[in-house]
Parts: structure tokens; C-alpha cells; sequence
């Protein structure tokens, strides 16, 4: 039986100058593939996120809120509301992001709240972003610096979702920070990505490499993506006869042949030239519905 | 082919880390020849910055000096560009018309970077003097100016505002002009060249920071230290 018609590849890789301090990868992704409720389909839900530098702990909470966002938008997507709705379809998309944050901040802040964990909630501090399909319609937020770029039917590549202005190159508004809402880019509902073919999903670690700054606006750079939204889409089709429904992944680069081209690339001389960063690349192939 | 050889990537330009050095260079710091030992400090600067691979490449400098009157003795450059100039000392104190220049100086540099899509860390103004401000009297028009462009300054992030007050320096007043989380540090006799070597550090370490990373300054208080707590 064939599989989803999408596909998602991702990894997150340790920069240069956490392996040099021996410090841990602090950027998590995580990505689900799954039956929409009442029979609507395949949908995938996205999340990436960098934990902070100065938060001694953040990859704990990088984890804790890619995973509590993730369920967070699953569970709308798979509950059947009534009359062959589902949850997602009587709920705006902001509504759902935001839920999704405010999921993830709760979780972090839950964890830190456990004595037995021995960390107070901004030690878990981390960026957030999310994307989420279904029904060849998608919606995303970030609160952070990294961003997201689509391919569109029409041919275009362009930026989803921007990092989050911030004046000065080191500083960023967590989603453990009390501000996370107003800190926070969305495309959903009026400003949602349509006939979106593709999509990447990154941490500011790549963000050098895959954007150029025009007019003082961060826009997709096109000799990354399009060759790269060619590769995984040629792969997608190759791999759609062997691709199980409820595919999962972190980022590991293991799991398939996929996520360990994007582990090679992130850790190539290429990319490593312009950050010495943590780097987290997800990249999605919805396919045909 | 890998994955690699396929994408282009795009190559942008290094973020930028400014700072002006406010430099009082009033006939007071002839004595004990504390000109001399200020220029060397700005030529140790630079060869230290020059040493570190990233800050050689991210730092920028400016000079303001102080003294017959307020002058931009090198504008902003890179590091490779910055040419130590040989300050004189001779004249009076108008710290306050310099903070306002070196203020303005920053606003330009920032201008620039966002024209050009440059990114850039918070800008860095670095006092140092060794007398009282001859241009302005506490609650006059130019000290209640001056005091909020740096305080306002502060808090709304346009830049951090460090004072160093060397020899009989009026530390009441330098106090009084700083932000009150950074209080005006003493420089210990004779001790202008680790000053400016505690400086290039603090600036390679921000020039490497990444989001979200706290930048831990070295104190200049220890043992090694080039600073002393002032005694006001």
C-alpha cells in the first residue's frame, strides 16, 4: 500500500564551538506524519527549536517544547468534533499556534516547577517554531530567530515565517520570556502560506547561509533552496513506496537516508564556514493530495 | 552528489561589534605622561584585536576625543582600517559636548548597517577621563541633556555606556553621569595598558556571541585587575 503523500527529512547538528566547549546540541526538531481525524487525510505537524546559549539547561527545554507544541497541534487535528468536523476546522489557525506556544511554555514551566529537576525556568529558555498541514492548507508562528521558507505551485520560494526583529544580532526573545506573544511572526489565517509544495523549518545557525538581507528585509536565498527542495522532492516519490503511515522523527540524521544527507550538509565546511552555531534543517515535501 | 556540492549557499556579511573610545585628552593628562600611556593602550588594542580570527573581523572603532575641543579623531573603520592616531594633550574637559558627538557618531554607524543589511551588536561607548566636565555644571541645560541620552540610552538599549576615571578624576560626577547598574570604574596607577587589553577581550568575547548568549566580562576589580573601586 502506498504511504502519506508528504515527507519530512530533518536533523539538528552540534556547531563547531559547542563541540569545541563540549557542550551538548541545544536545537531539538520534531516531526509527525499522521491521519487527520474523520478520515480527512494525512496532516504533519513541525516543530524547531534552539535553546539559548546562556540558559544551562535550554536543550532539555528545546525538547520539552518541540514535543508539547507538536502533541498540542496533533490533538486538534485528530479529535472529531461533531457532524464530520474536526477540532481544527471549527478553530481559527492562530488559535491553534498560539495554543500550541502557550502548550510548550506551560510544559517548560511545569518541568522547571518540579524541585526534583533542579532547574528554574530560565535555564530552560529556547526559541520556538512551528508549522502545520493539513488539508493542502498550512499555518505557521515562530518566537525566535530562526525561519521558515515555502516553495509555492506557482514556482516562487520565499520566507513564511521571518525571524523575529531583534536590533541587536545576540539578543532574542525566548518563549520562556513573558513577552513571547508579542514577540511572536505568524502566517495563518488571512497571511497563511497557499499552494505551499515545500517547506524548511531552520534555526538561526543556518540562517546566514540559506537567507540574504535585502533593503534590510531577511528574504530566502534561492540557490540553497531550490536545488534542495529538487533533491528531497525527487527523493520524496523514490521513498513513497516504502514509507509507513505515523512516521515520526527527531533529527537524529539516523533514521533514514534523508535526514542523514541534511546531518552531512549541516555539518559540511559549506555551512560551518558562515556559523559555528548549532544547526537544524526540517524539510518538507507535501506532495499531491 | 552530495547534498552539499548541490545547494549554493549565500555568504553574507560578518555582523558588526561598534565602539567608540572617548578619549579626554584635556593638558591635565600630560602629567605623569598619561597621553603617552593612552596612545599605547589604543595601538595594544588594536594588535590584540587583530590577533583574535572573529573580532578582527567584527570589531569597529571609532576615537572622540576631548580636550581643545571635541573632535573625531578616527572616524568609524574596521580594525584592519583603524589607524592609531597620536593624541596631544592640551585644553579643557568638554566631556559633555563629546558624549553627545560619540552618541551621534553611533546613530550614523547604525544608519549605515541597516542600509548595507548589516547585523551588528549593541555599540559600545568606552569613556575614559581624568578630570570634571568644563562644558557643563550639574542641572544645566547641557548636563540634564547629557545625562538622559546616556541613561535613556541605556535603557532602551541603543548602546552600553562604560566610564573610566583616571588619576583625579571627578568620580562623583562621573558617577552621577552613569547608568546606575554600571558604575565608573577607578583605573589603578599606571595600569592604562591592561585596561585596553581587558577591553579587547570583552569585545572579542562579545564580537562571538550568539542569540541569546549572556557575555560574561572578565571583572576588572581581582587581583589582576586594572580596576579600584572608587571611593566617592
Amino acid at each position: 500500500m502506498k504511504g502519506s503523500p508528504i515527507s519530512v527529512y530533518c536533523a539538528s547538528v552540534r556547531g563547531q564551538s559547542h563541540i569545541r566547549s563540549g557542550k551538548p546540541c541545544q536545537d531539538r526538531c520534531y516531526f509527525e506524519i499522521f491521519g487527520c481525524g474523520n478520515g480527512k487525510g494525512d496532516a504533519a505537524v513541525i516543530a524547531v527549536a534552539d535553546g539559548l546559549g546562556s540558559a544551562s539547561h535550554s536543550e532539555i527545554g528545546a525538547d520539552i517544547a518541540v514535543h508539547a507544541a507538536a502533541a498540542e497541534i496533533k490533538r486538534y487535528l485528530t479529535t472529531d468534533f461533531e457532524d464530520g468536523l474536526t477540532l481544527a476546522e471549527i478553530t481559527s489557525d492562530e488559535t491553534i499556534l498560539l495554543d500550541a506556544f502557550a502548550a510548550a511554555a506551560e510544559a517548560i514551566e511545569k518541568y522547571a516547577e518540579d524541585a526534583a529537576n533542579g532547574v528554574v525556568k530560565k535555564d530552560l529558555a529556547c526559541t520556538l517554531a512551528l508549522l502545520f498541514y493539513f488539508g493542502g492548507k498550512a499555518a505557521a508562528a515562530q518566537v525566535g530567530d530562526g525561519a521558515i521558507v515555502g516553495a509555492f505551485s506557482d514556482g516562487r520560494i520565499e520566507i513564511v515565517v521571518k525571524p523575529v526583529d531583534s536590533e541587536y544580532i545576540n539578543e532574542v526573545t525566548p518563549i520562556t520570556s513573558p513577552d513571547w506573544k508579542s514577540r511572536m511572526n505568524m502566517a495563518a489565517g488571512m497571511t497563511a502560506p497557499t499552494g505551499l509544495v515545500n517547506a524548511a523549518v531552520f534555526t538561526d545557525g543556518c540562517i546566514g547561509a540559506v537567507t540574504v538581507k535585502k533593503d534590510g528585509n531577511t528574504e530566502a536565498f534561492e540557490g540553497f533552496f531550490r536545488p534542495l527542495f529538487d533533491y528531497f522532492n525527487s527523493k520524496s516519490v523514490d521513498d513513497s513506496e516504502n514509507r509507513e503511515n505515523g512516521e515520526k522523527g527527531e533529527g537524529d540524521g539516523s533514521e533514514n537516508d534523508g535526514n542523514s544527507d541534511i546531518a552531512g550538509l549541516l555539518s559540511s565546511e559549506k555551512m560551518c564556514s558562515v556559523s559555528d552555531d548549532d544547526k537544524t534543517l526540517v524539510v518538507a515535501c507535501f506532495g499531491e493530495e | 552528489m552530495t547534498l552539499e556540492e548541490i545547494v549554493e549557499i549565500s555568504y553574507p556579511q560578518q555582523p558588526h561589534c561598534p565602539t567608540v573610545l572617548l578619549l579626554d585628552i584635556s593638558g591635565s593628562m600630560i602629567v605623569g605622561d598619561k597621553i603617552g600611556q593612552l596612545n599605547d593602550g589604543i595601538k595594544a588594542f588594536k594588535e590584540e584585536i587583530e590577533k583574535d580570527e572573529l573580532a578582527r573581523k567584527r570589531v569597529d572603532l571609532a576615537v572622540v576625543t576631548f580636550g581643545q575641543k571635541v573632535d573625531v579623531a578616527h572616524d568609524f573603520s574596521s580594525i584592519e582600517d583603524f589607524e592609531p592616531p597620536t593624541l596631544e594633550a592640551d585644553g579643557l574637559t568638554p566631556l559633555g559636548g563629546a558624549i553627545k558627538k560619540a552618541s551621534e557618531l553611533i546613530e550614523k554607524r547604525k544608519d549605515e548597517y541597516k542600509k548595507e543589511g548589516i547585523d551588528y551588536y549593541r555599540p559600545w561607548i568606552f569613556l575614559i577621563t581624568d578630570g570634571e566636565p568644563t562644558d557643563m555644571n550639574e542641572g544645566d541645560e547641557l548636563w540634564n541633556e547629557v545625562v538622559s541620552l546616556i541613561h535613556d540610552g541605556e535603557k532602551s538599549g541603543k548602546f552600553l555606556f562604560f566610564a573610566v576615571g583616571v588619576d583625579e578624576a571627578d568620580m562623583d560626577t562621573l558617577a552621577k553621569i552613569s547608568p546606575q547598574h554600571r558604575m565608573p570604574i577607578k583605573l589603578k596607577e599606571n595600569h592604562f595598558n591592561e585596561m585596553f587589553l581587558w577591553l579587547s577581550r570583552s569585545q572579542t568575547k562579545v564580537s562571538a556571541s550568539k542569540p541569546g548568549e549572556t557575555v560574561v566580562l572578565e571583572d576588572p576589580f581581582g587581583l589582576m585587575g586594572w580596576g579600584e573601586i572608587p571611593s566617592i
